[in-house]
């Protein structure tokens, strides 16, 4: 299981996602919504409207893996991509994290972060960004 | 499918208006990546293209499933646009008559092959700005159909 | 683990009388990938670098699961080695003072980080020789341990 380190939170509940939906041949489509909640260490929720729910709905029963990269100035100051399982639950969708990756432009481009331990994906946070609380 | 004055506008290298953008791509079985993409420009009002410099994933992707669509990542409003159609990399090596729905690699790679020349890479703050870039290629992506993703009419056609 | 002196000296590209090697690695949920790499050296007695000049999966299953068994491909004269350890790429963009298993990413990005330039591949026949190189780091593998792959004596420790 991924757990969502306090920057990422921040950034995501914010800014909401443009969210990385396919079909189960791989043909794309991306919504954006503009704001988050986040649950427990790894779920992050969006409320969709209704036509967003129609865009979506037929790619996240089919095939429900989505992509998720902050919105926003988020797109600059929190470059993380966030991967897992998405359950559409009337206009709520829920999406379970389960691979966290680094996006920021240079050496540590996709460097995945779910796979090392909290503690050191703090450290890598510190050493990254000058800002490591919530976005101002 | 020709973007109109406005779209171009915020693609269009050195508009001064330009926009960070993300490209979302898929694996054949479907897994989504979303790709950052700061810099963008319009070819032939039809297509858009973007610098290869860190791309793993997406590369991946583009090599099994060639669809992309392009999002603004922090919209102004009223631009709330996915572009979305075919894409591939012009790869530095590829042949110069290689052609992708009539982009050709070597005009592609002469002109933005080396995206630098076009615009400095340094317009964002010290600790987000990369300390090296090394271009491979150029992202190609040909519109062929451009939705809205605002919220209240998500995927409701606009060209 | 420190290398023999025959390994030394012919862990090296294979215009300069080296091999070309095989770069294994392994996603993090365990599918491999393999594929062979010409650019190949050793750096000190305990690391071998090669370039990253394609790399692609490689890089991804290095990004979350930074361990990598190197082989040689054309064995001559009984060098069937494999090299296993931890494996990483340093990256141009990467700190001076980053230290990987003790080497410096300053001190192997000096070295090896423009192989090009430093050992150009006019060994290579024209229809395989890549038109264009373009080197974004150093794939860099520290040798924990070294066995056989030779099919009578699969596993055996050497050294």
């Amino acid at each position: 299981m991924a757990i969502l380190s306090p920057r990422m939170k921040g950034w995501l509940e914010r800014f909401g996602c443009h969210i990385g939906t396919a079909n189960k041949s791989g043909f794309p489509t991306t919504i954006v919504v503009e704001q988050a909640t986040t649950e427990g260490d790894s779920v992050v929720s969006f409320n969709l409207t209704d036509a967003q729910v129609n865009h979506i709905k037929d790619n996240i029963q089919t095939n429900p893996y989505v992509a998720l990269a902050p919105h926003a100035i988020a797109s600059i100051r929190a470059a993380y991509q966030f991967k897992g399982a998405a359950t559409l639950d009337g206009n709520k969708l829920k999406v379970d994290v389960k691979e966290i990756y680094c996006t920021k432009p240079g050496p540590e481009a996709a460097l995945r972060l779910d796979t090392l331990p909290p503690e050191h994906v703090i450290k890598f946070e510190e050493s990254r960004w000058r800002d490591v609380g919530p976005p101002k | 499918m020709k973007l109109t004055d406005e779209m171009r506008n915020i693609l269009k290298v050195g508009s001064g208006n330009s926009a960070v953008t993300y490209l979302t791509t898929s694996s054949s079985d479907g897994v989504c990546n979303v790709h950052l993409q700061p810099y963008t420009d319009v070819y032939q009002d039809e297509f858009i293209f973007a610098p290869d410099l860190f791309a793993q994933k997406t590369k991946i992707n583009i090599n099994e499933n060639r669809f992309a669509v392009l999002t603004v990542a922090h919209p102004p409003e009223g631009q709330m646009w996915a572009f979305r159609g075919p894409c591939n990399i012009i790869q530095w090596g590829h042949p110069p008559k290689f052609s992708f729905h009539g982009v050709v690699a070597g005009e592609v790679l002469d002109k933005w092959g080396d995206w630098g020349t076009l615009e400095p890479y340094d317009s964002v703050d010290d600790d987000i700005k990369p300390k090296s870039v090394g271009q491979r290629g150029v992202f190609v992506l040909k519109v062929e159909e451009v939705y809205s993703c605002k919220a209240s009419e998500s995927g409701s056609k606009i060209l | 683990m420190k290398m023999n002196d025959e390994m030394l000296s012919s862990l090296k590209a294979i215009g300069q009388g080296g091999f070309v090697v095989h770069l294994t690695t392994v996603s993090a949920k365990a599918v491999p990938n393999t594929v062979g790499e010409r650019f190949v050296a050793a750096f000190g007695d305990e690391h071998i670098v090669i370039a990253d000049m394609f790399a692609q999966k490689t890089k991804v299953n290095l990004n979350e699961n930074p361990v990598g068994i190197i082989t040689v491909a054309h064995p001559v004269k009984g060098r069937y080695w494999a090299f296993r350890g931890p494996c990483t790429i340093i990256m141009w963009g990467e700190d001076d003072d980053y230290d990987f298993h003790g080497v410096k990413a300053g001190d192997v990005l000096r070295e090896w980080g423009d192989w090009a330039a430093k050992e150009p591949p006019s060994e290579v026949p024209p229809d395989i020789r890549p038109p264009a190189l373009c080197q974004r780091g150093v794939i860099t593998l520290k040798v924990d341990d070294i066995y056989s792959w030779k099919p009578d004596e699969l596993g055996k420790e050497i050294n």
